[in-house]
């Protein structure tokens, strides 16, 4: 499984259920999920991907280092139960990707601010560790 | 009084549709537009996606100064109102005009213009469209 499906996945299983999707890099609209018309949120997670610089032992590299940087948008109306919403969310999606040992947390809960567009995060950057081909 | 003169370019609509698949993100194709055209003796539905349209393609002068603008192969195109076309037309997904039917990228073709419903009498449509560059 590539990184990118293993990462779809693992953001789907946690947030597809409540209608939250997630794009790699950039937010589409979207029309139906699954082929059938389904309730869709206005919270959204983009998320892309950063090489770091690979871990070296006896002239070659050991294993590669990628960080995943996972950024969930919600709507901000000072409605208190929105961010108490994306902040448990996000909590699960951490205790996802940490249930798989080859990920922790490089970056814990950020806060990213409205940028004029109406919408404000949570930003978690994860890192993930693979054996060098 | 303007009326469809000539409705004999064949055409093909075709609708962005984007579907999200779990843990495999976005796909997005564009969809057929197919409207009923009738019954068979067994009540099935008979339904095509085929319009014929009048397509008037710019020339002279004011294709020259289009073009030198970056439209690129702009026509005039008038047909028969349809209500499926004239809702995607003016809806919020993109619309591709497929000439002659074919669809590829060479025969690709989007709005340079809003669909106008002539008069409000649901009778004509009438817009512009330009080629639908590939980069």
């Amino acid at each position: 499984m590539s990184l990118l499906s293993d990462v779809q996945t693992k953001l789907d299983e946690v947030l597809l259920p409540d209608g939250v999707l997630s794009f790699h890099l950039r937010r589409t609209a979207v029309a139906t999920v699954g082929g059938e018309a389904a309730q869709i949120d206005d919270a959204y997670v983009v998320y892309r991907f950063s090489p770091a610089r690979p871990t070296w032992g006896d002239g070659k590299p050991l294993f590669d280092r990628y960080y995943i940087n996972v950024s969930y948008y919600f709507k901000n109306d000072k409605n208190t139960a929105n961010s108490q919403t994306a902040s448990d969310r996000m909590d699960a999606v951490k205790a996802k990707f940490l249930a798989d040992p080859r990920y922790q947390v490089a970056n814990d809960k950020m806060d990213i601010p409205d940028d004029g567009s109406g919408y404000v995060g949570i930003n978690v950057e994860f890192i993930i560790f693979k054996l060098s081909q | 009084m303007q009326t469809v003169n000539q409705a004999r370019t064949l055409v093909k609509f075709g609708v962005q549709k984007t579907n999200y698949v779990s843990g495999q993100g976005v796909t997005t194709d564009y969809e057929i537009i197919k409207v009923k055209i009738g019954e068979d003796e067994d009540g099935k539905d008979i339904e095509t996606s085929c319009f014929y349209v009048e397509w008037l393609n710019a020339y002279g002068s004011v294709a020259i100064q289009q073009q030198a603008e970056g439209v690129l192969r702009p026509a005039r195109v008038r047909m028969k109102y349809v209500k499926a076309v004239y809702d995607a037309l003016i809806g919020d997904k993109p619309v591709i005009v497929y000439l002659r039917g074919i669809v590829d990228d060479a025969h690709a073709f989007i709005l340079a213009s809003a669909a106008d419903n002539y008069l409000n009498e649901n009778q004509m449509i009438e817009f512009a469209v330009k080629k639908r560059e590939v980069r």
